[in-house]
């Protein structure tokens, strides 16, 4: 019973956060795609000129040595993973804090 | 302490904090943190359950089943995989003998990948032995003992084409039991899953009066009925899920008993046709009901089940397809018997047209690959349908059998609703499966039109479970315009892969569904038109940490080497690489995932090794760049320690000083409100 309240309860508040989300990304997504037609195909131009740009990249890395290279890796990977949590963290803060603000129950 | 160079060090308390390091890597080594592992429990009734002692993992696998020796193929499996994902659980599970209805208790070893569940594992298993005794009315009575964990190799059978069932039932990891409102058991659905594509599962002798299996966390969800030895009575044969696509079969023949209760159950399993009706479960959430709703009266043998990670950096193959033969046709809508459950029939006097023109088999040609590149589908009164709002789900599947191998494509779950027109979440798979393993290959289709009269596109990744041995992989996918059912250019996506390869000399069956949203089949098809297009030694490499690269083939049938969001692995810049798709499919998703790519890629670009680089250099001639692979290799290792080593301590140790300064910042609760979050 209570499983299934507190299931329900955050079902429910993801139900409400998507429901948010796709609210603020459903008219800047019309907007791109009414307004720039060709949108998916310049994205799709930048991945791909961007990927070119990057093929030379583990060439160019492996100039470095290789004791270098795992230390340079193993920080990106800390680096990122702060980053990812911090952020996502932020984010949600952010994200709880207009929903207290909104309160609308 | 001083030297005589005047250069001099005194240990302060700050310093303290360089000794934190290695103290936690010495606790870590010597098990102090072991009471982190999770423990397995066997249920005794509602609130008590035992604990059962983790055996020692490499006497666990060291024991010899059937012909074959369990730790030898476990690592034979391992060498493709990422063994630092691979975890076990043990849990107890009961036997009941239907002859004389003692209960037996038995173990299931299960080995899965910590994370990322869905993808990449494939299954290994083999029947363990009957451990402890126990009896059991249900609920269960409080005499169940645990007495001893053991294998006794003599009740193995052969390591992987073993087709039992298992259960695996009691097994927790905690000391509650979940239950029901109306007391029912929920139970901790494990899975055994012997042998998805083969209709020689029920074929087994069972003693059990009748059972089932589950699976729990992405994995197969599987669950049975059997009451007797004889196919006939059989009704729950397989449950199978994966992820959001789940199906299992039932045959429901004359002496079935009462069908469980669902809540809710759609889709369709193509295979074993002959034994009734099919039917298909959609997705975990349903399942989970379902099983709050079902009498766990049954009892089973059980299995040890591996399933493993694959390292897709190690595949570099083909596949191919002989002597393609596409005589057999079906085509299925549903029926809505009530609002709990649907299933699918064919229709009558549905034909389908497979055009091959492009096909060519000749003896040099035995490697071939197709895909599906048109399509038409057409009503009663042979209109081609260009609007699908009357349906809710369109279903495509191509299924070619031969021998014990098929391989099942399928496009599936294509959700159209009616409100907003929004199409979205498709998803195609390929599977093959052999008399060992099974095999399943994904791709997941996002469709980003906002209605159906609009082009579709589609983000396609892919992920793969493969076995060990003779499997292949086959996979395509493409973008549909759904107005008129005709692929758009240059969106055909072909992934292939294999350690050895697959050959498919038959075919007997394609099919193409289309799911009525009403509760009666008013739009019952006439005619399906489907165009192959062949396609002929498509290599499929995998280079990288993610893996990023492959090939495909355009609409022209040219090969062409590209790069796309490749799911295969559950590291961190995969990770970073799934949030696309996380906000609703739309140019604003794709925007976001820029950043979020190109530091996939430096990240992958520093772990991978080199590969020459290859530009335009003057007079527009291309100029390869070789690699410098060997040149530190030439290096004295006095000139490495100057080289690498001591720059290499250098950056580690400015950064653990800059990290820790982070840390204490972050944790010593100074920050202001709006920076704690971000501080890092």
């Amino acid at each position: 019973m209570v499983q299934d309240l507190i299931t329900g309860f955050f079902n429910f508040i993801l139900s409400l956060i998507m429901t948010l989300v796709e609210i603020v990304c459903f008219p800047l997504n019309l907007l791109f795609t009414n307004l720039f037609p060709d949108f998916n195909d310049y994205v799709t131009m930048i991945y791909t000129g961007l990927d070119s740009a990057f093929d030379g990249l583990s060439w160019a890395l492996s100039l470095i040595p290789p004791a270098i290279r795992s230390v340079l890796l193993f920080i990106a990977t800390i680096e990122l993973s702060l980053l990812v949590v911090m952020r996502s963290s932020h984010i949600t803060a952010k994200a709880w804090k207009l929903l207290q603000k909104i309160k609308f129950w | 302490m001083r030297f005589y160079s005047g250069v001099s060090f005194r240990f302060r308390k700050k310093h303290l904090k360089w000794l934190l390091i290695p103290l936690m890597a010495l606790l870590v080594r010597f098990g102090l943190f072991s009471f982190l592992i999770p423990k397995a429990y066997a249920l005794v009734d509602n609130n008590t359950a035992y604990e059962i002692t983790m055996p020692n993992y490499d006497e666990l696998l060291d024991f010899n089943c059937g012909e074959y020796n369990f730790r030898e193929e476990l690592d034979s499996i391992l060498q493709y995989t990422d063994f630092d994902n691979l975890s076990f659980n043990i849990s107890v599970m009961n036997r009941l003998s239907s002859s004389n209805q003692t209960y037996t208790n038995t173990v299931d070893i299960y080995f899965y990948p910590k994370s990322n569940l869905a993808n990449n594992f494939s299954v290994y298993y083999v029947n363990a032995s009957y451990l402890a005794f126990a009896q059991r009315n249900l609920p269960f009575s409080s005499n169940f003992k645990v007495s001893s964990i053991s294998f006794n190799p003599n009740s193995c059978t052969d390591l992987g084409i073993n087709t039992n069932w298992g259960i695996l039932t009691n097994a927790i990891e905690n000391n509650t039991i979940p239950t029901t409102s109306n007391n029912q058991y929920e139970w901790p659905f494990w899975y055994s899953i012997g042998n998805p594509g083969s209709s020689n599962i029920i074929d087994k002798s069972y003693s059990a009066t009748y059972w089932y299996y589950f699976s729990s966390n992405n994995l197969y969800y599987s669950f049975g009925r059997n009451q007797s030895t004889s196919e006939s009575n059989v009704y729950f044969k397989k449950l199978h899920l994966i992820d959001n696509d789940s199906y299992y079969t039932i045959n429901n023949g004359t002496n079935d008993g009462p069908l469980p209760s669902y809540t809710d159950i759609y889709g369709f399993s193509g295979s074993n046709n002959n034994t009734g009706n099919e039917y298909l479960i959609g997705n975990k959430d349903d399942l989970d009901i379902i099983y709050s709703n079902f009498e766990p009266s049954s009892i089973n043998k059980f299995n040890i089940n591996v399933s493993f990670k694959t390292d897709i950096n190690k595949i570099n193959a083909y596949n191919y397809m002989q002597n393609l033969d596409l005589t057999n046709y079906n085509c299925y809508g549903r029926i809505n018997h009530n609002d709990n459950y649907y299933s699918y029939e064919k229709f009558s006097g549905c034909t389908f047209e497979v055009n091959t023109d492009d096909f060519d088999f000749s003896s040099d040609n035995d490697l071939v690959n197709f895909s599906i590149d048109n399509l038409e589908i057409f009503d009663s009164n042979d209109n081609k349908i260009t609007n699908f709002s009357s349906y809710d789900k369109l279903f495509f599947y191509i299924s070619f059998q031969y021998d014990d191998t098929s391989l099942d494509m399928n496009v599936r779950n294509l959700n159209f609703t009616s409100s907003s027109n929004l199409l979205y979440s498709d998803f195609m798979r390929g599977e093959i499966y052999d008399n060992f393993y099974d095999l399943q290959l994904y791709s997941k289709l996002f469709f980003t039109n906002t209605g159906f009269s609009n082009n579709l596109s589609s983000n396609v990744s892919v992920t793969t479970k493969y076995d060990l041995f003779n499997n292949s992989v086959f996979l395509y996918a493409q973008k549909y315009d759904l107005s008129t059912l005709e692929p758009k250019d240059s969106n055909l996506f072909v992934a292939s892969g294999s350690f050895q390869n697959l050959k498919v000399n038959s075919s007997n069956n394609i099919g193409y569904m289309i799911y009525n949203k009403d509760t009666s089949l008013n739009n019952p098809l006439s005619r399906i038109k489907v165009d192959l297009i062949l396609m002929r030694d498509i290599i499929v490499s995998y280079n990288g940490l993610v893996g990023n690269n492959y090939y495909y083939v355009d609409s022209s049938g040219n090969i062409v080497n590209n790069t796309i969001d490749i799911d295969y692995s559950d590291d961190l810049t995969t990770d970073l690489n799934d949030l696309g798709g996380w906000l609703p499919p739309g140019p604003l998703d794709s925007l976001l995932n820029i950043p979020l790519h190109y530091t996939n890629k430096v990240i992958t670009s520093l772990n991978q090794s080199c590969e020459p680089w290859t530009f335009n250099f003057v007079f527009d001639k291309p100029f390869t760049m070789p690699c410098f692979d060997t040149f530190y290799e030439e290096f004295p290792p006095s000139a490495i320690v100057f080289l690498e080593v001591i720059p290499g301590a250098f950056i580690l140790i400015a950064y653990f000083k800059h990290l820790y300064k982070k840390v204490d910042r972050a944790t010593s609760l100074n920050t202001s409100s709006d920076d704690e979050w971000g501080v890092l």
